[in-house]
């Protein structure tokens, strides 16, 4: 050893890196994921609000007023059903991404009542509660800064408890169960990186959840179905879902429905089902599957007849929210950007719930899927529903 | 109705067990290179972090090269280079997790030879990191550094009498 190696093995003096190099490295590569994903969000929707501009007033350029009227856009299953018309704006070669229906907002927006912690919404009334110190003390919100919704919020079927990422014992994601009261909180997974996007299966026995196996297979996120009465996970899903679109129980619990892809497939991510009994997934949408080339977040409607998911159509303009019959028919779009696919549905099915595109601090509507009316009704990062007229809202 | 799609197991699955055992190789040398670079472990852990990120997020081009070491290295260099990224980190330090150095006792000595590489021209420490503690050859130090090897050489050579220089005086 020559006396400069020598000297400077002096100088390392023993220091060694801190532990877990590899999970650290993972979790600045999914912090930076979702930095990436927020810019791309914002590009996005400047973009999108400019060519609404320019299609709604004629922006800068000269226009040639058409009759005023113009179906939905239909895609590539035929012919479709869209919002009602009678305020859409004047014909352009490629629509809007949402072909009509009213926005309005609800009269507690903008006042001092909202508060600034994850709270419950009554949207007949109006009136606002927090949710209880104790759960938002464990929340993962609480320790993020990027504006995109974390902590992921899920009511069990009788609506007694909630599942939410918070914070581990050991500083990471982990998912947490508690009564809706603030009682018996307590953590039900303990993975090595983190686990989040918990969802309830319809008789409220187990949770299905997004993490990393033990075994660490690092490509993209593993899905696991937790038994909540002993405490077991079994792995359905091995390394191919995208971690920040979220997952759902099929409405007779026998499968997870989930965004499957792992961002290198050449057209876009795919909305899947698995059984949760084990076996292979099945494409629904997406991934160039029935025209649509991207299919996040999808989620299915309490009885099933109706999917909504984020994307866009093979060929077609970006990002949009859009809702289609289970086989494939009327395609629409309708106003609505991110949302939770555990509890963006209402109960009867006839709404959903999801970020507003065109608000500075993420607006939370409330859309009727059939009319395509939307209503501001929330500030927040993401909301569920509770019952067929309270939200919980993550801000 | 709904089409069937049988899921195939992802090349990246296979790709990522490789860069593990990459980075379990590398990690710690990779670190203690960065700390000997910049006399700080906060910064040499964020660096190493970084470096090694943006190899796994290329390693299927990086995997494929001759010396996916080298790339990381080069990585760091540039990284640390970057003055802009030097003052988000030392923002970010002010929250780290990573204990400050205690410089009793015996880590006295560990702290002159750190003090004395910085007193050292960027490209000389750099130069002897990369020979001298990491054990690459002047050619290969070279392509890292975007200089040709004689150059490399003559960097070592006034780094090293300067390193020494440096270590007698702070004795005295």
């Amino acid at each position: 050893m020559s006396d400069v190696r020598t000297i400077l093995k002096r100088g390392i003096g023993g220091a060694t890196p801190p532990p877990d190099g590899f999970e650290r490295m993972l979790r600045r590569r999914d912090r930076k994921r979702r930095n990436q994903r927020i810019a791309a969000a914002a590009v996005g929707i400047v973009v999108f609000a400019a060519a609404v501009w320019i299609v709604t007033t004629g922006g800068p350029f000269d226009r040639t007023a058409g009759d005023g009227r113009e179906p939905a856009s239909s895609g590539t299953t035929g012919s479709s059903i869209g919002p009602s018309v009678t305020d859409a704006p004047a014909v352009e070669p490629r629509p809007a991404p949402w072909a009509g229906g009213s926005v309005t907002t609800a009269p507690w927006i903008g006042t001092s009542a909202i508060p600034d912690v994850d709270h419950i919404v009554d949207l007949n009334t109006g009136a606002m509660t927090p949710l209880p110190e104790a759960i938002i003390r464990s929340s993962l919100g609480k320790t993020d800064e990027t504006g995109v919704a974390q902590t992921h919020y899920a009511i069990s079927p009788d609506g007694a408890q909630l599942a939410y990422v918070g914070t581990g014992e050991d500083g990471t994601p982990q998912i947490f169960v508690a009564g809706i009261d603030g009682v018996g909180i307590r953590q039900v997974t303990y993975h090595p990186v983190g686990a989040e996007w918990p969802a309830w299966s319809p008789e409220g026995t187990k949770i299905a959840y997004a993490g990393v196996a033990e075994d660490r297979t690092f490509c993209c996120r593993d899905l696991f179905v937790l038994d909540v009465a002993t405490g077991e996970s079994s792995r359905i899903v091995e390394g191919e879902a995208l971690a920040y679109e979220g997952l759902q129980f099929t409405p007779d619990g026998s499968s997870l429905v989930y965004t499957g892809g792992d961002g290198r497939a050449p057209v876009g991510a795919e909305m899947r089902t698995v059984p949760v009994a084990g076996g292979q997934s099945t494409i629904l949408f997406g991934g160039g599957h029935r025209g649509i080339g991207h299919a996040g977040g999808g989620s299915l409607s309490p009885d099933g007849s109706l999917v909504t998911f984020m994307g866009h159509e093979v060929g077609g303009p970006g990002a949009a929210r859009f809702v289609v019959n289970a086989d494939g028919t009327e395609l629409r779009t309708v106003r609505g950007r991110n949302s939770n696919p555990a509890g963006l549905w209402s109960p009867d099915g006839s709404r959903i719930v999801a970020l507003q595109p065109d608000t500075r601090h993420g607006g939370i509507i409330v859309v009727d899927v059939v009319s395509g009316d939307a209503v501001l009704v929330a500030e927040g990062r993401e909301a569920i529903w509770l019952d067929g007229h309270t939200l919980l809202v993550e801000v | 109705m709904i089409e069937s799609e049988s899921v195939s197991s992802l090349p990246g699955v296979a790709e990522a067990a490789a860069f593990e055992e990459f980075f379990l190789a590398e990690h710690e040398r990779l670190f203690q290179a960065l700390y000997l670079l910049t006399g700080d472990r906060y910064e040499a852990d964020d660096l190493a972090q970084e470096a090694l990120l943006r190899a796994y997020e290329r390693w299927d081009r990086v995997g494929a090269m001759d010396s996916p070491a080298g790339y990381v290295y080069r990585t760091a260099l540039n990284l640390h280079r970057s003055r802009l990224r030097a003052l988000l980190v030392r923002a970010r330090r002010v929250f780290a997790a990573i204990p400050d150095e205690d410089l009793s006792g015996g880590v006295a000595t560990s702290h002159d030879v750190r003090w004395a590489l910085s007193q050292l021209p960027r490209g000389q420490r750099e130069a002897l990191i990369l020979v001298e503690w990491l054990g690459l050859g002047s050619e290969e130090a070279g392509r890292v550094l975007g200089i040709d090897a004689s150059s490399v050489r003559g960097r070592l050579h006034r780094g090293r009498a300067s390193l020494r220089e440096l270590l007698e005086v702070r004795d005295e």
